[in-house]
């Protein structure tokens, strides 16, 4: 298997090698899909991008569909084929329909690399990302460690988890994580796994929707921050729930999250670096077509950033606030 | 010539062949003009529905599409759009990296007008240098609008390969030359909104003011080996022409449709109407055609046949044919009566013929013809002798059935004589003409002969006196009245009442009788001329008898002759 993948990537080197934008080498133009426009977390790795862009005289195009579907994402790659971009950087799921679009802009000579969401058996080059699953290790170990704190851990505890969609992989890989962290610590029941379809709004909808219906529960695990850029008075069963004694972590460190960890609302967050994600993305992909050099590792992981009491507010200096929403 | 039941009855002249064409005429004339003033009448409100129907649907498309534009211009005037004017800024001073929060905002924007606007495909703030911005993202283009006012460009495939039409505005001058803002409206929009058919091929197609093809359903605008019908309006936000197609064959099959369904129906209502009429006509010729069958059958076949056909019904027909059933049976019945009458006035003339020519009679006359001739009474017995032969001339009349009264009267003027003669002129005669117009008169021969034959031989022979016999001829009011007169002895009034019994038939009479000649004239003449003709009698014992006979006045022969042709 592993020479199969490396007599590909030399034939598809030597391909992007003879290919007119290789051999030009004006301005190449490479193609970012997010998984949506609207979920703020991309903004930090379109901006990065962008920068990483200018710096290496190449063109960022940055398409994707506003709310989340594979359909529109599929569209989104089609479109960037047409266009015959040079390269692409995308984060999936690893669905058929992407497997096929992603083999088939490879089949057009364009290289594909993924970012956040991973497409394994696609055949794009390499991926980069967190360790989603230690990300979600390190979110249940945080909260094995609150529970502990507040003295329930003798206690059936219920849990919440919410997700983006069920086939994305990353997000899995954290649930999994972050379940491995309990189990055997806690007695634990998950009362409910939430999906909202990598929407922002309907994320914040049904938050509040399931905390007003079912204010018992103890436990809740983000696998990412699609409701946390609304402030805290934008959410109040969320809040009271919190305030009450619930306990909430999550992923993706963000400014309007640091937020709602000040105010008592979120407990713990793990961080992804999505900013190093849009710049090595772009980095590497025109290190490659220019070089045909491919990085070392198939993964290219970008550490996690941990938010807790502890360093709360030296992030908050560091975050800049988005005010997006 | 005789027609049969068979040839008459669908013959052209026959009742029920007319009945059945004049009704099938009443029936097929106003179905043919109600038929013909449909046809026309709706190919007219047909053709002119779909003229209407037709510029309706382009004006009301025309009006929908500039409604729809300018909806979309308003959402293009965002002159005053803070985080559209701050992004271009930024983009302006090459930092696009800080512009995540505008941009955002942009996006979302976009989206929520996407949402809110079916048809709206993207959004876009477009530079001069190729950079855009629109709802799918943030890329580039080689197709910059180059206008300085509204445009509409296209239908071409946008980014993500939608087909669409772009209207641009003009946003703002910048550093990097003009940015654009602009929408892509999906042309399955235009679709929806051009989606109406004034027939069911019919469709409405969009060009722009050049007339190149905007929208259209099908790939061939227009067909050019069919007949169209077209109306057109123009939009007058966007400049276009919406066309609404019809194929002429299709209005000609509507009407062809409907031409066969009013034929259809006409023939329907036709075979109805002919069977009501041949129905009627054939119950309301029934009645004549049985009275027709029961005419035949009594012309043919006679016998009483044709009485014995059922006439059923009240109407005026069958009262028609009772009557009719009922001439004939008293036509028969008088036939029959005419037939014994006829029988009866042969047997009668014969009757009297042989009582006349009695032999004693005839020996009689020739021996007293023989006597004068040995008297050598030469003249008297030359007249004897014509007298016997005018009487037996007279008497036979050359079989004629009626003699002129002139005739008669000769006759019994030489029976007179003939008998004045034999009985030794023991009496006297005397024959007075009272109106001698009435000697024209046609009358039965051999009537009066007989009474005088009475008066003499049972009047004045068997009296001892002279005798004396008057005949008197006279007109009465209804023909010629004879008068006989004799002095004789007259008739005993038992004898009278007796005779004139059997002369007004209270009593029947039999041949032995002595008055037999008597009632032989009554009779006949009553036969001939009616009831009310005939003998009477007044008679006197020891002074005389006269009778009176009345019978009418043919005149010429030929009366007589009709009323037996008709008797017969």
């Amino acid at each position: 298997m592993r020479h199969l993948r490396a007599v590909l990537t030399v034939i598809l080197a030597a391909c992007l090698l003879f290919s007119p934008a290789v051999w030009a080498d004006d301005l190449l133009t490479i193609g970012l899909m997010p998984r949506s426009l609207g979920n703020p977390i991309f903004l930090d790795a379109f901006e990065s991008a962008q920068q990483k862009a200018q710096e290496l005289g190449v063109r960022v195009e940055w398409l994707a569909p506003y709310d989340f579907s594979t359909e529109g994402q599929v569209i989104a790659i089609e479109s960037f084929i047409e266009r015959g971009v040079d390269g692409l950087v995308v984060s999936v799921n690893d669905e058929p329909e992407i497997r096929a679009v992603i083999r088939r802009a490879i089949e057009k000579g364009i290289p594909v690399v993924t970012f956040d969401g991973d497409s394994p058996e696609s055949g794009r080059l390499f991926h980069i990302g967190i360790d989603n699953f230690k990300a979600g290790w390190e979110a249940g170990q945080a909260m094995l460690k609150i529970v502990r704190e507040r003295g329930l851990d003798n206690e059936p505890l219920s849990l919440v988890m919410m997700s983006g969609v069920p086939d994305a992989l990353h997000h899995n890989q954290r649930l999994e994580g972050f379940t491995a962290a309990l189990e055997g610590q806690l007695e634990v029941t998950v009362a409910e796994i939430l999906h909202n379809q990598d929407i922002v709004d309907l994320a914040v909808i049904q938050v509040e929707d399931y905390l007003q219906n079912n204010p018992e529960v103890d436990l809740f695990f983000f696998a990412g921050g699609w409701p946390f850029y609304v402030p805290s008075d934008a959410m109040p069963y969320f809040k009271g729930w919190a305030l009450a004694g619930g306990i909430a972590v999550g992923i993706d460190v963000f400014y309007d999250a640091l937020l709602l960890q000040r105010d008592g609302i979120l407990q713990y967050l793990v961080g992804q670096d999505m900013a190093a994600m849009g710049a090595l993305g772009v980095e590497l992909l025109v290190n490659y077509l220019r070089t045909g050099v491919l990085p070392p590792e198939e993964f290219v992981e970008v550490g996690l950033t941990y938010a807790s009491r502890d360093n709360l507010d030296e992030l908050l200096r560091i975050y800049e606030p988005w005010l997006v929403k | 010539m005789q027609n049969t039941g068979k040839s008459t009855c669908w013959g052209i002249q026959s009742i029920r062949t007319r009945l059945l064409l004049s009704y099938l005429a009443i029936a097929l004339l106003p179905l043919s003009i109600l038929g013909w003033l449909s046809v026309n009448v709706y190919l007219a409100s047909m053709t002119d529905q779909v003229t209407n129907y037709s510029q309706e649907v382009v004006k009301r498309v025309a009006q929908d599409i500039d409604e729809y534009f300018l909806d979309i211009d308003f959402l293009l005037r965002r002159d005053q759009d803070f985080y559209i004017d701050q992004f271009i800024k930024l983009v302006q001073n090459n930092n696009i990296t800080n512009s995540r929060k505008y941009v955002f905002r942009i996006w979302e924007d976009f989206a929520n007008l996407r949402r809110v606007k079916p048809g709206l495909e993207d959004l876009a703030i477009t530079f001069a240098d190729g950079l855009v911005l629109s709802s799918y993202g943030f890329y580039y283009t080689d197709q910059v609008p180059q206008s300085s006012e509204v445009t509409i460009l296209g239908p071409r495939l946008n980014r993500i390969g939608r087909e669409v039409v772009t209207m641009v505005r003009p946003y703002a001058a910048a550093d990097r030359g003009q940015v654009y803002i602009s929408a892509d409206i999906a042309v399955e929009r235009l679709a929806s909104m051009a989606d109406f058919k004034a027939s069911p091929r019919g469709y409405v197609y969009i060009t722009d003011a050049e007339g190149r093809i905007i929208f259209s359903p099908h790939q061939d605008v227009v067909d050019d080996s069919e007949a169209i019908l077209t109306h057109s309006a123009e939009s007058s936000v966007t400049g276009w022409q919406i066309v609404s197609v019809v194929y002429a064959d299709e209005v000609e099959a509507e009407l062809a449709y409907l031409k066969s369904l009013t034929y259809t129906a006409i023939a329907l209502v036709l075979a109805g109407v002919c069977f009501l009429v041949v129905f009627l006509s054939h119950t309301f010729s029934k009645p004549i055609r049985r009275l027709q069958e029961f005419a035949r059958k009594a012309n043919l076949e006679g016998d009483g046949a044709a009485e014995d056909l059922p006439i059923r019904g009240q109407d005026e027909i069958a009262q028609l044919g009772m009557d009719l059933k009922r001439m004939l049976a008293r036509i028969r019945e008088l036939m029959s009566q005419n037939l014994q009458e006829q029988k009866l006035l042969r047997k009668l003339e014969i009757e009297s013929l042989t009582n006349q020519i009695k032999p004693h009679f005839l020996y009689n006359t020739l021996d007293m013809i023989i006597g004068l001739l040995e008297q050598e009474q030469t003249d008297q017995a030359i007249h004897l002798i014509e007298a016997l032969g005018n009487f037996f001339r007279l008497s036979l009349s050359r079989g004629q059935e009626v003699v002129q009264v002139r005739n008669e009267i000769e006759h019994i003027r030489s029976y007179l004589y003939i008998q004045q003669l034999r009985h030794g002129q023991g009496y006297q005669y005397h024959i007075q003409v009272l109106d001698p117009e009435v000697l024209e008169c046609y009358m039965p021969r051999l009537l009066l002969q007989p009474l005088v034959e009475n008066a003499i031989f049972h009047g004045i022979l068997p009296s001892d006196g002279p005798g004396r016999v008057d005949v008197v001829v006279r007109r009465s009011n209804s023909g010629v009245e004879f008068t006989i007169s004799d002095n004789g002895v007259g008739i005993q009034p038992e004898r009278l009442a007796q005779i004139r019994s059997l002369l007004s038939g209270e009593t029947e009479a039999n041949d032995d009788m002595p008055c037999f000649g008597l009632l032989n004239v009554h009779k006949r003449a009553q036969l001939v001329f009616g009831p009310d003709y005939g003998v009477s009698l007044e008679s006197e014992p020891g002074q005389g008898t006269t009778v009176t006979l009345e019978i009418g006045c043919f005149e010429q022969t030929t009366d007589f002759d009709i009323k037996e042709s008709a008797l017969g």
